[in-house]
């Protein structure tokens, strides 16, 4: 669900705890690009897989993107990525159609990994120290700062 | 002071005690509510005052009523029995217990609402479980998915894997293909043979992921919690169009719930300039620290934003054919009256879905006649309701029914924009957005089916407005957590209403109970559990409304299931066929048939032998109808090709729904052309009969006069 404006309103209490939930979910979605790609990679097959690939459509690719999108992430943790999500996988195969190169599996490997390699990198620019920087009304934000921001 | 007995405090852990003791502080009112004072009575102040602090968590009646009504509706479940649909589909075979259960969770969700501060999570379980509880029904209970049109989306996907490309000119699927190409990548990801397996549940899965992405654009729009989550209750409750099967408009549908999102959250002015949202919002008001910064830097740089919404609509231009026109419009409507900026924008997606088209116009516009229906508002706006024909008082009934709840929504939505007109900018908006669909009948029937995409894309601003008409907006104060929660006003109106149908109520229960000589202390306690205080905003409309709605949503959603539902022999026994058969064209009896979901689905060009815009129409059967089958399907099929004509069970009972021909023309037709000479039976398995027409036969076939009224229809890949 979305979080409204908690990044702006509460940062220097809630930054670790908004930055443990994002954590959380940036996890979730690894866990599961990780659990598809052990399936495919072992070729098992059965009702798990089939879960685990409607959770990676709904959700992974466009939470790795959410993920290094600050602004976007206060916005909304969860509804965004799908979004984004099922559009990336919906332009990607729909490019690899257009082409006349179709690989659904390969393009599934590519697509996990990019994805695990977002997360990864959207958990370590948290935990580099990255939090909202609060700015008195009035004043303009320097471009370090900006940038902090993600956007 | 009650002291806890010692074995309570041996064997029950600590935090099982806290949650115990602060169940029954929640449940059990201290004082009885009318004896004491005013304060106390309206149960407000030293609950939901400055200083007040609930405890980190309390049990609350939700929590026990919400468990109880999943539990009663999977109980429902497991005594349904679907073997013997009837004319009211799956309404009349859900046991009472099922209801029971729905019924049960309004209850709850009502209760919850009903607590001056409603917890969020709670409401969050309730419409997930309400989704659940309507959009997993189907699925438990068939064994395959519903709707024969599915099959011919299966059957496209399975193409699409089987040939690794496109073929645009065998139908309109092949070129607005971005769901396809999804489905066929999650199949081979997922190692499913095919979407057959789990194309059923497509419509829980859609509506649950529409969920996060209307609370985002109720959130947006600035609606009080408690409005969003009347919205959100209501959303799915009164979706019966359900164009959330596995298709393009499924996809077509999230697409665009995420475009209209970040259109309103990021690009709407109306959420920046409106006077009182910018009271309740810290950034916008300025108070929150560096607001007028953020909020200036928000306004100058929404370019990334402006790109993502435009990859989005990109996907959602080549997914489905209508979605993209539609949010051009809604969103080039509230750049109109200057609600979204840049206002180029709706001209830039408008551009997007028109490149997109020009270069499939020719095939579209000569296969579907595109500009046929330009200017025909009127013939645009009547649903597919209106083609059908004679229909049973079943179905008559499910028709009344779903518009019934289609007009309701729309007056309730009419009702909630005059009650709040105040907040001018909002309602505006969610007017535009509501009415604005309507613009696309004045170009497009899209099948006759225009009217309901209307409908379905009218109806998140739809139930916005609704849940304005049922919950008041909340008070500036109650926003900031320092006094009563809701309006003054409504609390009067509704709450001296309440007062006294409270105090009648109490006095027959204090009379009944003295008359049956009950303990004078349980007349007492009786009377007490009578709810007290006022009711806050919403309290008693929005649980009859909402059970008003799902008494309409059922027959609407579940009352063709007599004939949209196929066993599982059906389709496997016809899915074997057209795996294997040599191909040609497919004359079913009626076109209502589980068919065309396999990779060779465009070899089988198929049409009905009887209904609207059949082969032989509403023809009469004579002894000799096999002869004229085989005459037609001769010239149609080709030289050196077979045709086949396909009698399932699903066919009668549509029939029944919908009669076309007379019931006992089945076994006519079955008769005749198990007795000639041209017809060879090929499958006879579980009710589903299909016959060929080798082509060697086909010289043998005397040229009979075929009657003038009938339309001989060639058979096409609809």
């Amino acid at each position: 669900m979305a979080t409204r404006h908690s990044g702006y309103l509460s940062a220097p209490i809630s930054a670790g705890a908004e930055n443990w939930r994002r954590d959380a979910f940036d996890a979730g979605a690894c866990l599961i690009a990780a659990g598809l790609l052990v399936l495919v990679y072992g070729h098992w097959l059965g009702p798990g897989r089939l879960v685990l690939t409607l959770g990676f459509t709904c959700y992974v690719p466009g939470r790795a993107l959410v993920t290094n999108w600050p602004r976007m992430a206060r916005w909304s943790e969860f509804a965004v990525p799908i979004v984004f999500s099922l559009a990336i996988l919906t332009l990607l195969a729909m490019i690899m159609l257009w082409a006349s190169a179709w690989h659904p599996v390969g393009l599934f490997e590519v697509e996990a990994w990019l994805s695990l390699a977002g997360l990864a990198v959207g958990i370590a620019r948290r935990r580099r120290g990255w939090r909202p920087v609060a700015v008195e009304p009035g004043k303009r934000l320097s471009p370090e700062s900006r940038r902090g921001h993600g956007d | 002071m009650v002291t806890e007995p010692r074995i309570l405090r041996r064997w029950v852990p600590t935090d099982l005690r806290v949650m115990l003791a602060n169940a029954v502080s929640t449940v059990r009112a201290p004082t009885p509510p009318w004896r004491a004072g005013t304060a106390q009575r309206t149960g407000i102040a030293h609950r939901a005052g400055p200083g007040h602090r609930e405890p980190r968590f309390s049990l609350r009646y939700a929590d026990v009523l919400l468990p109880a009504a999943v539990t009663l509706w999977a109980l429902g479940l497991s005594e349904t029995d679907t073997r013997t649909l009837g004319l009211y589909g799956l309404v009349t075979l859900l046991p009472p217990t099922y209801y029971a259960g729905i019924v049960l969770l309004v209850v709850s969700a009502a209760v919850e609402l009903g607590r001056h501060r409603p917890s969020s999570w709670r409401m969050a379980v309730h419409t997930f479980a309400l989704t659940f509880m309507l959009y997993a029904t189907a699925p438990i209970v068939y064994a395959t998915g519903r709707y024969s049109w599915l099959y011919k989306t299966v059957g496209v996907v399975q193409y699409v894997n089987a040939h690794g490309k496109l073929n645009g000119s065998i139908d309109i699927y092949q070129d607005w293909s971005g769901f396809f190409a999804l489905a066929a990548w999650f199949g081979k990801v997922a190692g499913v043979s095919s979407a057959l397996s789990y194309a059923k549940w497509s419509q829980l899965v859609v509506e649950l992921a529409a969920l996060p992405l209307l609370y985002l654009i109720y959130d947006g729009l600035s609606l009080t919690p408690r409005q969003r989550w009347v919205a959100l209750l209501l959303y799915p409750a009164s979706n019966w169009i359900a164009q959330d099967y596995f298709s393009p408009q499924s996809l077509g549908t999230l697409l665009s719930l995420g475009v209209m999102a970040m259109a309103i959250r990021w690009l709407s002015l109306g959420r920046h300039l409106d006077g009182r949202w910018r009271d309740r919002d810290p950034v916008a008001a300025g108070t929150a620290p560096g607001a007028a910064v953020r909020l200036s830097v928000f306004l100058r740089r929404p370019r990334f934003v402006i790109f993502a919404l435009c990859l989005i609509y990109f996907v959602l231009t080549f997914t489905h054919e209508i979605s993209p026109y539609i949010v051009a419009i809604q969103l080039g409507v509230l750049a109109l009256v200057g609600l979204l900026r840049p206002r180029w924008l709706p001209l830039l997606l408008a551009a997007i879905a028109i490149g997109f088209l020009l270069p499939h116009f020719t095939f579209v516009n000569d296969k579907y006649k595109l500009l046929q229906g330009v200017g025909d508002f009127f013939g645009n706006v009547a649903p597919p309701s209106a083609s059908s024909g004679s229909v049973s008082s079943a179905t008559q009934l499910i028709e009344r029914s779903a518009e019934l709840l289609s007009v309701g929504m729309w007056g309730l939505a009419a009702v909630g924009a005059w009650l709040r007109r105040g907040q001018r900018r909002i309602v505006l908006g969610l007017i535009l957005l509501t009415c604005s669909p309507v613009v696309v009948l004045i170009f497009q029937a899209y099948g006759q089916e225009g009217i309901l995409r209307v409908y379905l894309f009218s109806l998140p601003w739809c139930a916005a407005l609704a849940a304005l008409a049922l919950v008041p907006s909340t008070s500036v104060a109650a926003v900031r957590g320092t006094s009563i929660g809701h309006d003054a006003a409504f609390t009067s109106r509704t709450g001296g209403m309440f007062r006294k149908v409270r105090g009648t109520v109490r006095g027959v229960v204090w009379s009944v109970t003295r008359a049956l000589r009950l303990p004078a202390d349980w007349s007492v306690d009786l009377a007490l559990r009578l709810p007290a205080g006022r009711l806050p905003p919403g309290a008693l409309q929005v649980p009859l409304v909402l059970l008003v709605v799902l008494a309409l949503f059922f027959p609407a959603f579940f009352g063709d299931d007599g004939f949209n539902t196929y066993s599982a022999a059906e389709v496997a026994t016809i899915a074997s066929f057209e795996r294997t058969a040599t191909p040609g064209p497919v004359y079913p009896a009626i076109d209502n048939v589980p068919f065309n979901d396999t990779f060779r689905y465009n070899l089988f060009p198929k049409v009905g032998i009887f209904g609207n815009g059949s082969m032989l129409g509403s023809y009469r059967v004579t002894s000799d109808i096999a002869d004229l089958v085989a005459e037609v399907a001769a010239d149609q099929a080709g030289p050196n090709k077979p045709a086949y004509v396909i009698i399932a069970p699903s066919m009668a009972a549509y029939n029944r729904a919908s009669p076309s021909i007379s019931p006992g023309s089945f076994a006519a037709l079955s008769r005749s052309l198990a007795r000639s000479t041209l017809w060879t039976t090929i499958v006879d398995h579980a009710g589903t009969v299909i016959y060929e027409l080798p082509p060697q036969e086909q010289a043998h076939i005397l040229r009979l006069a075929l009657p003038p009224s009938a339309p001989l229809v060639p058979p096409t890949v609809p």
